[in-house]
């Protein structure tokens, strides 16, 4: 018997919308990704609780450490509580920062068009 | 146009991060005497003056009048929010939360009359001990302010430069206070609209 090279991937249409919104985290001295989604993620918790950050199935796309600035994707009805989330954020590791949400897309490639 | 109301007076950080951003400051602080509002306002034009105060007086409240572009009172107990909202000449409550009910109904409607707007500040979502307690107030708050139609905004309130944010992100806040998009984006958008009522006419701010 021939093994499936791959598994059954869920159809596109149980996966739900999904928005990616880009932003941008202001500091003095260069982010690590792996800090920065902690930090996106311990602040949709203390905010939405962890129901609400499994519900919004926050994924960091990438992040620049030279420009600043972030993609992340969530789901569609999760885009205004991230954003409170993201500009509640004082701090990142040790380094002090000043986020801001620069735009939102429903496509990845819509918002690496308009970088 | 977008409007902020912040308590730091860093000319330059503001006068930086509003440049990109057509954001004009509304700087608020307890100026020392009407003569020092005077001198803040002539001296930096790109933003509009607002005296602070701690205690509601009419008298202190006639002599900023002219030389302040608007006034705002800080609350916290149900003496000094009543005391705001029935005392005319003061634009903005600000820091109406404070322990036990201390804004209800029949605030709302003097509020209304003297056209004081209830503002909340996201720095108080950083200063608080208790982040519950005032997000249940200020829920509270936004119900009763669009039931009588009283102007309810959002600004960053920004103590140092590290606290401005883009006001336009501010119109998220309506996730954290269980208000839908378009409510939430008034809070933020209405500002102009205020403005232009209390001033009589369209705030020009003069590039400095």
């Amino acid at each position: 018997m021939v093994q499936k090279k791959t598994k059954n991937p869920l159809p596109s249409s149980y996966r739900g919308k999904k928005r990616y919104i880009q932003f941008q985290l202001a500091s003095d001295k260069p982010l690590l990704d792996v800090v920065v989604f902690n930090a996106l993620q311990d602040a949709f918790a203390h905010w939405f609780g962890q129901a609400g950050l499994a519900h919004a199935k926050l994924h960091l796309i990438g992040f620049d450490s030279r420009k600043k600035m972030g993609i992340v994707r969530v789901h569609y009805l999760d885009v205004f509580r991230f954003k409170i989330a993201l500009i509640l954020i004082q701090r990142v590791g040790n380094q002090v920062v000043m986020p801001e949400v620069t735009k939102t897309s429903g496509s990845l490639a819509k918002l690496m068009a308009s970088k | 146009m977008y409007y902020d109301l912040v308590f730091t007076h860093d000319a330059d950080h503001l006068r930086d991060f509003a440049a990109k951003r057509k954001i004009t400051y509304i700087v608020t602080q307890s100026f020392a005497n009407p003569v020092a509002c005077q001198t803040f306002a002539q001296a930096n034009k790109k933003f509009l003056a607002c005296h602070l105060l701690n205690k509601v007086e009419p008298r202190e409240i006639q002599s900023y009048s002219n030389k302040a572009d608007f006034v705002a009172a800080n609350g916290g107990t149900l003496e000094k929010n009543f005391a705001a909202v029935t005392t005319k000449g003061v634009d903005f409550l600000l820091h109406s939360f404070g322990s036990g009910v201390t804004f209800d109904a029949a605030m709302a409607n003097r509020a209304k009359e003297n056209k004081t707007a209830i503002v909340f500040l996201l720095s108080e979502l950083w200063e608080t001990k208790n982040p519950v307690a005032l997000l249940k107030h200020y829920r509270q708050l936004a119900i009763i302010c669009k039931k009588k139609k009283v102007p309810f905004l959002v600004a960053t309130g920004a103590t140092d430069e590290t606290q401005l944010r883009n006001p336009l992100n501010l119109s998220s806040m309506g996730a954290l206070l269980d208000a839908p998009e378009p409510t939430a984006i008034l809070w933020v958008k209405s500002w102009e609209k205020f403005i232009e009522v209390k001033t009589k006419k369209s705030v020009t701010v003069v590039d400095a």
